[in-house]
């Protein structure tokens, strides 16, 4: 004799039938364990016809409705069910309110993909898709009742979520690294080979605008590094008080400017900007190497998946230095040049970046200090502010892993 | 037996209701400090008597060891990154499970109140009608925005993405629709679970 089991709530009825475990079926208890699916409805008040099918369905009923439900809390995409299986339940969102809920007939022998009839498309309001997913949270939550199944919650991975872009954007950065790649050594092509006389550097090519100074292991050793900011003329590796007049040189143009932005953020950039100088000269700095290059990577991948504004209407690249702790926390942010200052609520770093106001003094923890470059055409490029003492590197070898 | 043990030394059994996941340093991501800090902003925009309600709900889970009172509340909180004034701290997972079992727990409470108000806002987008048009549901949009208004940052990108009614009536409507998932049998796992995906391994 079956046993039936009924999950209801207002806008759902889940109605489970099935046989008793046999081994213990003969044991007189109250509510005996039922093991084995016979066949699974679920009624929804809107719908005329119920959702029926066996244990196919039922467990993928369970399954994508679970997921879902966690797409619903993270916005984050679930990956659907087990490859090699195909969905027979599915869920699409219409909008924040609406739900798709798409169910293809089940196979009857399971050599067919799909089954011959036509998918099955009910559209679920989200108190409806609640209902629905409380009736299989409850059903979980019964011991009794197929308790092969149970509610299996794991948070996605983060590797998922990388896939989950299109090849497109994916390809981008790839595409753009390797043409970089292409033009950088047809010009390395004419640029003969420079003996290191620091004096008689070359200017700096167009491409080595992308390029902070990397051969220049400190500044003292070269006189000329290649000038990096095109537009504003101090030297990036010049001591920090050049830096400071150049700066408040900045910040006041600006403001006298009638942009909307500048007058709200003045006060603040000003006192970061002090902060970020105290910052600067008492923090113990991170210079080495490999942890320099991990927390560029780390930086990198931070900004480019916080960074959704990407047409924000910049037409010149936006520099900054950026100081970051060992964990990847982005304590303070100077702006290079103007057009970082304009648009600065535009990048990620506005977001990502904590506020400097902290009681007890900074200075004990170390940071590593970063060039980090938005440009136009929605690339990021983050290198280590004063270059990698790469001490050996030839220019090309250098300038190659930059591209990398 | 009742044993009176300091709080600080014996974590509640409450908290092992939610496993650890695989995050590094055991400190909670990003988007699980903002997303603790709106739903139970949302909370508060729902109840008046939201903050108290969240210090007792504390007491009523044996939770006070964490949640200890005003203060403590407000700098968990606090790490919400898009916060006036962000705390610069981390926000460990045994902390962030207190949040998430206060918030569900009086998001529980609240259900019928959540459910009469979705099916408001249901009922007036089938009529093509503002969520203005119901006055309870207006009063929660009204008070959510005046809630993110005052504690947001007003500089951060995250929260210049709010800066139309309309678009914090979406999140309020959203936060609202995610409250209602909580309040369910599985909601506290689900919740849970939900603030680590795409930030594990």
């Amino acid at each position: 004799m079956t046993i039936q089991r009924q999950y209801s709530l207002p806008n759902c009825k889940l109605v489970l039938e099935g046989w008793p475990d046999e081994a213990i079926a003969n044991t007189p208890t109250a509510r005996p364990l039922v093991s084995k699916l016979v066949s699974a409805e679920c009624h929804f008040t809107h719908a005329e016809k119920p959702l029926v099918g066996g244990r196919e369905f039922f467990e993928s009923l369970v399954t994508a409705v679970s997921n879902y439900a966690q797409e619903f809390l993270s916005d984050v995409s679930h990956p659907s069910h087990a490859a090699g299986r195909p969905d027979l339940v599915h869920l699409q969102r219409i909008d924040q309110n609406r739900h798709r809920l798409i169910v293809q007939s089940e196979s009857s022998n399971g050599s067919q993909p799909h089954g011959s009839g036509t998918p099955i498309q009910l559209d679920l309001m989200t108190v409806q898709l609640f209902d629905l997913v409380e009736a299989i949270d409850q059903f979980f939550a019964d011991g009794q009742t197929l308790p092969d199944l149970s509610l299996n919650l794991a948070p996605v991975s983060k590797r998922y979520v990388a896939s989950q872009e299109p090849i497109t954007k994916r390809a981008m950065p790839a595409a753009l690294g390797v043409s970089g790649l292409a033009v950088a050594a047809i010009a390395l092509f004419f640029v003969p080979v420079p003996e290191r006389r620091p004096a008689e550097q070359e200017p700096a090519t167009e491409q080595s605008t992308e390029v902070s100074p990397a051969a220049t292991s400190n500044s003292e050793e070269v006189e000329s590094p290649p000038t990096v900011t095109p537009d504003n003329s101090p030297s990036p590796t010049a001591a920090s008080e050049e830096l400071e007049p150049s700066d408040s040189e900045l910040v006041d143009p600006a403001t006298e400017s009638s942009d909307n932005t500048s007058d709200t953020t003045e006060a603040s950039e000003s006192v970061s900007a002090e902060d970020l100088e105290a910052l600067l000269n008492t923090a113990p700095e991170i210079s080495d190497p490999a942890q320099l290059d991990e927390m560029t990577l780390r930086l990198r991948d931070q900004l480019d998946s916080a960074w959704t504004d990407r047409d924000a209407g910049f037409d010149e690249e936006l520099v900054y230095r950026v100081g970051v702790a060992e964990n990847g926390d982005i304590l303070g942010v100077k702006q290079v040049n103007g057009a970082a200052i304009t648009y600065f609520d535009q990048t990620p770093l506005a977001d990502l970046r904590y506020n400097p106001i902290d009681a007890d003094a900074p200075g004990q923890e170390p940071i590593g200090q970063f060039r980090v470059v938005f440009r136009p055409d929605g690339v990021i490029e983050v290198s280590p502010w004063n270059g990698r003492p790469a001490a050996n590197a030839s220019p090309l070898e250098s300038f190659v892993s930059l591209l990398m | 037996m009742k044993v009176h043990s300091p709080p600080a030394q014996s974590p509640p059994m409450i908290l092992d209701s939610l496993p650890n996941p695989p995050v590094l340093d055991e400190v909670c991501p990003r988007r699980a400090r903002l997303q603790i800090d709106l739903i139970i902003l949302a909370i508060e925009a729902l109840d008046l008597g939201g903050s108290e309600a969240l210090l007792m709900a504390a007491k009523e889970l044996e939770l006070q060891g964490i949640v200890k009172n005003r203060v403590s509340l407000w700098r968990l909180r606090s790490t919400n990154p898009l916060r006036r004034n962000g705390q610069r701290r981390p926000l460990t997972l045994t902390e962030a499970k207190a949040l998430v079992l206060i918030a569900c727990h009086l998001a529980r409470r609240l259900t019928v109140l959540i459910r009469q108000l979705l099916l408001a806002y249901q009922q007036l987008q089938e009529k093509q009608l503002s969520p203005d048009h119901h006055f309870r549901l207006s009063e929660y949009l009204e008070r959510f925005r005046a809630h993110f208004r005052s504690r947001m940052n007003p500089k951060r990108a995250g929260v210049i993405a709010y800066s139309t009614d309309e678009k914090l009536n979406e999140l309020a409507l959203k936060l609202l629709g995610q409250l209602l998932f909580c309040t369910g049998t599985g909601g506290t796992q689900r919740l849970w679970s939900s603030l680590f995906d795409g930030d594990v391994a």
